[in-house]
């Protein structure tokens, strides 16, 4: 949600039971004690303030006026990926809303003037004044894709935006799949459009770290720009564009197309035969669900209403909420694509789906704290390796290259993948690693 | 923004490098934000008023034993007072009072040993009921996990607090399933008690070593107050079960295929006698995995994935069907036995009087026990009563049906629940927020039952003054342990912590029922921890605060194991004469206050000698 203040979250904070839930996986879920964790921040850190309960507190004290900001209440605070594992498993059994109100808690932080700390203050001035995370110069955004014959959104009418987003725009080592997302969809008759150096960044870090203003600047301008187009669906192949289009310009304003990510529009194309594949992978491989694809993309359901109590001291919203629980995140559509490939066994990891382990890059903790960025991305490659996958396969940019480092790190003889380079080379194109 | 005066009291700068020397600066904390959280306690508001109990002077996480007992030792050099907590859940992990150091032992997580010989696991203080009986399920055995939930450490259960869960009828009581332990008692000296005398074995806690099972924790725990438990073995259990249960769908609602040869049901009585019958018989014939009683309000919670959704059905004076009921799991190693299992509990079914509400076994079942449950209601109390029953049923069935829910889907959901003790907050926390529970200790089954009876009386003057939900006022939890030789029903109370009215009066309806429990010659409350309770308890007890304070001031002479929830002789004996003073007219609630009041401006760790005077 936007424009929330703490107040408004009193009684969420008050109800948390302290129960810890939050650091597991939902409980019937857990099948061994080596992965029986599910948030990255306490998983490193330890101390209960990590969790998703324990930020909760904070924000109570907070707002109590009980405790004052101090480098290592941020760090606390900042110290966690947004994942929203914590929602799901807290969700699970209550009606609270621990993922805004850490959001929330961000937000505060801004207004107060704490934050954003001073690793994220290059990558939102970046937004500023290149509508890019990566300060490059607005003219590169659109380098990546000059060699394609793709039409220009702005100048064409197409029934399908490809929003690329920065980091397969600008990243030299990401560029190549979204040339290929280009050219996978055009074989399949989607007709597709780009922006190309007029895209602009779609917002994410801005809001997962906490500049509401900036966020709502930017999905505003987006917006606009997007509902002009007259395009029927924008496509993303970044999980962060796909979860904040999705899930997040609703708070902003009303969109005029239908936004879906790339491995629902491949299951879509899968399903009616426009993509066939011959050449088999023949390979094992186990697939990361990000969380902005899975757990975090659930349609928006505006809710504007009040809280009520029925049988003395029983919660009930009024009218009724539909809490976003991760029930509709998207994790058929890319497992769909998979099971169509030639050859390609997949082997599950133990946290999938709604209670997927984050790959660690999100809310910042990248850039901010590397080291807690990279022990989680190690966590998972060894969930990964565990299940003896020669592939670690995902959707999404950041998981990506945080998990390529990751393997890396590990020394792991895993290698990484996105979905579409491997339908890609079903489909005759490229070669993998 | 309001804001809140917080007392505090600061660790000596020496003693807090010292304990950064032993646990390494990353699992040392003092900042405010982080103390907060150990603050915020679940029912902090029945003990202070408000969500916190008194703010710790630093948090330290130890990752070993030797740790523990270099930080128990200076501890005891400084008088600083200390306390353990394995997950810290709960008031009891804490203090009223401000300035105890904090033992998180969340670093110590692992397994040590499953002994498939011996069935014995060997656990450290972070290892919880989900983690371990998933690695035990692999080697076809299972543990007891009490009835908080399988997010609470195994350890903590066996040595300090309490210990029920709804598989008792054939898993035990966590006092009764601890063998071996390791203790840095209060002093900081280490006790490993089992079978260390001879051999290196973790193999029963009742010699030929000593046993001390019954001086560090009884029936209730001393709940942090003696010391620290650094690893412990547990029994585990036969589990005629998969390696794994596989889960199918997406939260919040999981689907289940049911494990070969096992079944779950939910079996409902006329009245509470037949369902008392009903329990001993059960017990008797050591046919039940799991048995146990939910109320209706918790039970339909628990299968509902949202509060509108639950008061969407309850409204339609469901709970009327099952009220009197029992859920029973039976589990077994054959189609055989299976067979044989089935029949003994259709025969004790109808000899008293039950009716399978839903099983996981097949739906046809349902709606035909269904349409002769009518037929009897029809023959019994005629046509009109048969008109007023068809609605809620039928409301149920549609919704259900509606809800994509079929009966014998609900009885899977209730099976992974009683297996795997993962929906309690949805049944419990997700109401109001909070609950408190109240009666409930270790009885007999036929006392267990009276004790719900009378719970629910003392329940529905609470509802009515509007400060528990109106959850029906019965909802009685518990079971039957060890094939029934003993049971418990607690009663338990929803409240909501960010109303005033339950902060302040959240306390009565447990103060009533300890009232009760002395008056009626019930079962001793799960309350009788911390003084004032003792007080109230002892002398219609043999005085046994006595024994327990002598344990309490023996093991730790300078009562530096914080003992808020345990005992303090000089507290316990001073209210005590207030209370006979007084001609055993008193005011309980005042009672209280002034022990808290008293507590929290002394300390722990403190003599309180205006009251001792
Ligand atoms: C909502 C709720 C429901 C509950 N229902 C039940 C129930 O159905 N059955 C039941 O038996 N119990 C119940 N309890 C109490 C329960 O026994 C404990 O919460 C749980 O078993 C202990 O595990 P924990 O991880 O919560 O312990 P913690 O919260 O970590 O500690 C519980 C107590 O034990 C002490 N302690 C913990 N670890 C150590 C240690 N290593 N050394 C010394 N002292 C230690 C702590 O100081 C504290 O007083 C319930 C508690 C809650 C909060
Ligand atoms: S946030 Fe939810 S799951 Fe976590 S401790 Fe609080 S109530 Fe429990
Ligand atoms: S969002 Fe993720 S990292 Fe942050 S507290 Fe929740 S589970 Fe942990």
């Amino acid at each position: 949600m936007l424009g929330k203040t703490l107040e408004d979250y009193e009684k969420d904070m008050t109800r948390c039971a302290r129960c810890s839930l939050c650091k597991w996986p939902p409980l019937a879920q857990v099948k061994s004690i080596r992965y029986s964790q599910v948030c990255p921040a306490i998983s490193k850190y330890n101390f209960h303030s990590y969790s998703g309960g324990g930020k909760m507190i904070i924000g109570l004290s907070k707002l109590r006026g009980r405790v004052d900001y101090s480098e290592e209440m941020l760090n606390v605070i900042y110290r966690c990926s947004v994942c929203g594992a914590c929602d799901i498993s807290c969700k699970y059994s209550r009606d609270l809303e621990p993922l805004e109100i850490l959001h929330t808690l961000r937000a505060t932080c801004v207004k107060d003037g704490v934050a954003p700390l001073p690793a994220h203050r290059p990558i939102l001035d970046s937004m500023r004044n290149y509508d890019n995370v990566w300060q490059q110069p607005r003219k590169k955004k659109g380098s990546w894709a000059k060699k394609l014959d793709v039409k220009n959104a702005k100048e064409q009418p197409v029934d399908t935006l490809y929003f690329a987003g920065c980091t397969y725009s600008l990243r030299p080592e990401m560029q190549g799949i979204a040339r290929t997302t280009v050219e996978v969809l055009q074989s399949a008759g989607v007709d597709l459009g780009i922006l190309g150096e007029e895209e602009l960044c779609c917002g994410s870090p801005a809001y997962t770290i906490g500049d509401e203003e900036l966020f709502v600047e930017n999905a505003r301008k987006n917006i606009k720009a997007l509902n002009s187009l007259g395009v029927r669906r924008v496509v993303t192949s970044c999980a962060g564009c796909f979860g904040v289009l999705k899930t997040k310009y609703p708070l902003v304003e009303p969109a005029n197309f239908e936004v879906v990510n790339v491995t629902e529009l491949l299951a879509e194309l899968v399903e009616q035969g426009r993509l066939s594949f011959s050449r088999p992978l023949d390979r094992t491989i186990t697939y990361h669900d990000p969380c902005h694809l899975g757990r975090q993309s659930e349609t928006y359901k505006p809710w504007h209403g009040v809280e009520r109590k029925v049988l003395n001291h029983l919660v009930i919203q009024d009218p009724p909420k539909e809490f976003n629980r991760g029930t509709y995140g998207v994790y058929e559509a890319p497992r769909k694509v998979l099971a169509a490939l030639p050859g390609l066994e997949l082997t599950e990891m133990e946290r999938i789906r709604e209670f997927s382990f984050c790959c660690g890059s999100g809310g910042g903790a990248k850039s901010a704290f590397p080291e807690f960025a990279l022990a989680t991305a190690r966590e998972r490659v060894d969930e990964a390796e565990s299940t003896g996958a020669e592939m670690l396969v995902t959707a999404c940019p950041w998981c990506e290259s945080n998990l390529s480092e990751g393997i890396a790190d590990a020394g792991s003889r895993l290698k990484s993948a996105s979905i579409i380079e491997l339908v890609s080379y079903a489909l005759g194109g490229g070669e993998l690693s | 923004m309001t804001t809140e005066v917080v007392e505090t009291v600061d660790l000596p700068e020496a003693v807090y490098e010292e304990l950064k020397g032993i646990v390494g600066q990353d699992n040392i904390s003092r900042e405010p934000a982080v103390l907060d959280t150990y603050a915020f306690q679940y029912i902090a508001e029945l003990l202070t008023g408000h969500s916190y109990l008194g703010r710790p002077c630093a948090v330290v996480m130890p990752a070993s034993t030797e740790e523990v007992q270099a930080i128990v030792r200076l501890c005891n050099r400084e008088s600083i007072p200390y306390k353990a907590v394995s997950t810290g859940w709960g008031a009891y992990g804490g203090s009223p009072a401000p300035g105890i150091l904090q033992l998180d032992l969340r670093r110590m997580n692992r397994i040590l040993d499953i002994d498939t010989d011996n069935m014995i696991a060997v656990v450290e203080p972070y290892v919880v009921g989900a983690t371990l009986q998933a690695e035990a399920f692999k080697l076809g055995l299972n543990c007891h996990i009490v009835g908080a939930g399988s997010n609470t450490s195994i350890l903590a259960s066996a040595t300090s607090v309490m210990g029920q869960g709804t598989t008792g009828v054939s898993t035990g009581f966590s006092n009764r399933n601890l063998l071996g332990f390791e203790w840095v008692m209060p002093d900081g000296e280490l006790l490993r008690v089992g079978c260390f005398e001879d051999s290196d074995e973790w193999f029963t806690g009742d010699g030929p070593g000593p046993s001390l099972r019954g001086i560090i924790r009884g029936f209730a725990g001393a709940f942090g107050g003696l010391g620290v438990f650094t690893k412990c073995a547990v029994k585990l259990y036969p589990w005629f079960g998969p390696s794994r249960i596989e889960l199918t769908g997406v939260t919040p609602e999981y689907d289940v295929e049911m494990p070969k040869n096992h079944i779950a049901y939910l079996i409902a009585f006329p009245g509470w006698e037949e369902m008392k019958e009903f329990g001993n018989r059960v017990g008797e014939a050591e046919i039940a995995f799991s048995m146990c009683h939910n109320a209706p309000a918790p039970m339909i919670a628990a299968m509902m994935e949202s509060n509108m959704a639950f008061y969407d059905l309850w409204k339609g004076g469901l709970a009327e069907h099952f009220k009197y009921s029992l859920e029973v799991v039976i589990a077994a190693q054959s189609e055989d036995e299976l067979a044989f299992q089935e029949g003994v509990l259709r025969d004790i079914i109808r000899r008293t009087k039950g009716r399978e509400i839903i099983s996981s076994k097949n739906d046809l079942r349902y709606y035909v026990d269904l349409t002769l449950g009518l037929g009897r209601i029809v023959r019994q109390a005629g046509p009109m009563a048969t008109l007023r029953t068809i609605p809620p049923l039928a409301q149920f069935m549609i919704k259900s049906l509606m809800a994509g829910k079929r009966p014998s889907m609900f009885a899977k959901t209730l099976y992974i629940s009683l297996v795997k003790q993962h929906l309690n907050a949805r049944g419990i926390f997700r109401f109001g927020g909070s609950f408190w529970t109240s009666m409930g200790a270790l009885t007999s089954w036929d006392c267990c039952i009276e004790n719900a009876k009378e719970g629910e009386q003392i329940k529905r003057k609470w509802i009515d003054e509007g400060v528990l939900m109106d959850d029906g006022a019965e909802n009685a939890w518990g079971g039957l342990y060890e094939s029934g030789c003993y049971g418990h029903l607690e009663e338990l109370g929803v409240y909501d912590q960010s109303d005033p009215i339950c902060v302040d009066h959240g306390i009565d309806f447990v103060v009533d029922t300890v009232e009760a429990t002395i008056n009626k010659h019930l079962a001793m409350s799960l309350n009788a921890t911390g003084d004032p309770f003792h007080a109230w308890y002892s002398p219609h007890v043999m005085n046994y605060h006595d024994h327990v304070a002598s344990i309490k001031e023996e093991f730790d002479r300078a009562n530096l194991s914080d003992a808020s929830v345990y005992i303090n002789r000089s507290i316990v004996e001073s209210l005590m004469k207030m209370i006979e003073d007084g001609g055993g007219n008193f005011n309980f609630r005042e009672i209280m206050d002034l022990a808290n009041d008293e507590f929290v401006q002394t300390g722990p760790g403190t003599e309180t000698e205006e009251l001792a005077g």
